[in-house]
């Protein structure tokens, strides 16, 4: 027993060192609880709060190219508002309002990296405004990615540029689709799997957003095909140039969707019967 | 020792600060990460040697991981750094031992002493750090050569604020 004992006295820095490695490989293996510790939450708020104050003295340095993205969008809309008007003139209209399925909510960006394996962005909503998690981000020029984790006035968001990311894409020419994933390598391009090998898909062609997942509605904007290689005998392996700059965000919406729960109530229901 | 503990705590306070307003920020093509708050490790006493280095190495790394959304990753870097620090220590040690009272700092033992000890400590850091956030082998060299870029642009940093901050 006192053998014992003085092999653990002497021996107390190699244990306690083992002892602690120990905890830390626990938390990096069960990487996907870590958002749903209590730890992880009460800190968030605290770190929203520095990144909030970091960014009111940066701001000012980003106003020439937040006014240029503005100036864009708005003239982008103004078209799609024209467009909508001439449609009005010669087709039916709808006999009742439908209540919109999506509804835009902006936030700003608070934080934000692109040179980390596990990039995060912080944004300046959360509960009290509406945000929850799994809700969809995106910018102007297309997807960012998806609400992680919300305290009650910040939201974390997994953007594509995280290796824990997944989001379902799909080729705008022909439907078909596969998982967009990110490598870790380049902030400019992310990778597309599962693509038969029959498609050929040509530089430049357009990726949207499958609307498969509940996240994201269909059709948003993700990139275009960069170049491709083969992978293991049957699938393409795509890499996917990003529409979005994600070194330059400033300015985010947050899409809720308003049928989420309904369908995923419906689809346990059938999960449930199985 | 009470006043060593609040200069400490401010230090450590200054560091973090420093590393998630600054530094997280600083991207050369995504290869440079300079992650200077180590430096809190490496100004730490002599005599600080035992579970005590590894708590205060422990806690480091969890106060970085909270801020940048890390699981354990800094935790594990810290530690290991933390666990070698006494054994770099001995290896280049002077003959005659530390001398009590003195401090791991230019001021004290050099620039070439202090460039070595810190850059062993930093290097370590930085290895253990970036093979854990990529958590696979394939891209073994890259991540070699971001960890040793990033280490050396550290070192610099350590280096000049040694000359304008902790010069004593």
């Amino acid at each position: 027993m006192r053998n014992l004992l003085r092999f653990f006295i002497n021996h107390h820095f190699v244990i306690l060192f083992l002892l602690l490695e120990g905890i830390a490989i626990y938390m990096v293996l069960t990487y996907n609880n870590f958002h749903n510790a209590s730890l992880f939450n009460s800190v968030q708020e605290l770190n929203g709060y520095v990144a909030m104050k970091s960014d009111q003295i940066d701001r000012y340095f980003s106003l020439n190219s937040v006014n240029a993205e503005l100036v864009e969008e708005n003239a982008r809309l103004r078209e799609n508002l024209d467009l909508l008007a001439m449609k009005q003139v010669d087709s039916l209209r709808l006999q009742a309002p439908v209540e919109a399925k999506y509804t835009y909510r902006v936030a700003r960006v608070l934080s934000n990296s692109v040179n980390k394996q596990y990039n995060y962005i912080t944004i300046d909503k959360g509960i009290d405004d509406g945000v929850l998690v799994d809700m969809a981000v995106v910018s102007p020029s297309g997807v960012i990615g998806k609400v992680l984790s919300v305290s009650d006035r910040f939201a974390v968001v997994l953007p594509v540029l995280n290796r824990q990311s997944i989001v379902s894409v799909k080729f705008k020419k022909n439907n078909f689709f596969g998982p967009l994933s990110w490598d870790g390598s380049s902030y400019r391009y992310a990778i597309l799997n599962d693509i038969p090998n029959h498609i050929t898909p040509v530089k430049g062609d357009t990726i949207v957003t499958s609307g498969l997942s509940i996240v994201f509605p269909e059709g948003l904007m993700v990139g275009i095909v960069e170049d491709y290689e083969l992978k293991d005998g049957n699938f393409l392996k795509v890499r996917i140039k990003l529409s979005n700059d994600f070194r330059a965000l400033n300015y985010v919406y947050v899409i809720k969707n308003a049928f989420k729960e309904e369908q995923i109530e419906l689809e346990n229901s059938v999960k449930a019967d199985d | 020792m009470i006043k060593n503990f609040f200069k400490d705590s401010i230090v450590f306070i200054i560091l973090i600060s420093l590393q998630i307003l600054i530094f997280n920020n600083i991207q050369f093509s995504g290869l440079i990460n300079p992650y200077i708050y180590i430096l809190f490790i490496i100004l730490l006493p002599f005599e600080l040697a035992g579970g005590l280095l590894l708590l205060l190495a422990f806690f480091t790394g969890l106060t970085m991981d909270l801020f940048m959304n890390t699981p354990g990753v800094h935790v594990m870097a810290c530690l290991v750094a933390a666990f070698f620090r006494p054994r770099i220590l001995d290896a280049l040690s002077p003959r005659d031992g530390y001398e009590t009272g003195s401090k791991p700092r230019i001021h004290y033992y050099g620039m070439l002493w202090f460039l070595k000890y810190a850059f062993l400590i930093i290097t370590i850091h930085h290895i253990v750090l970036f093979y854990t956030e990529i958590f696979r082998w394939s891209d073994f060299f890259i991540t070699l050569f971001r960890a040793l870029l990033s280490s050396v642009f550290t070192l610099i940093i350590i280096i000049i604020s040694q000359y304008f901050v902790f010069r004593r």
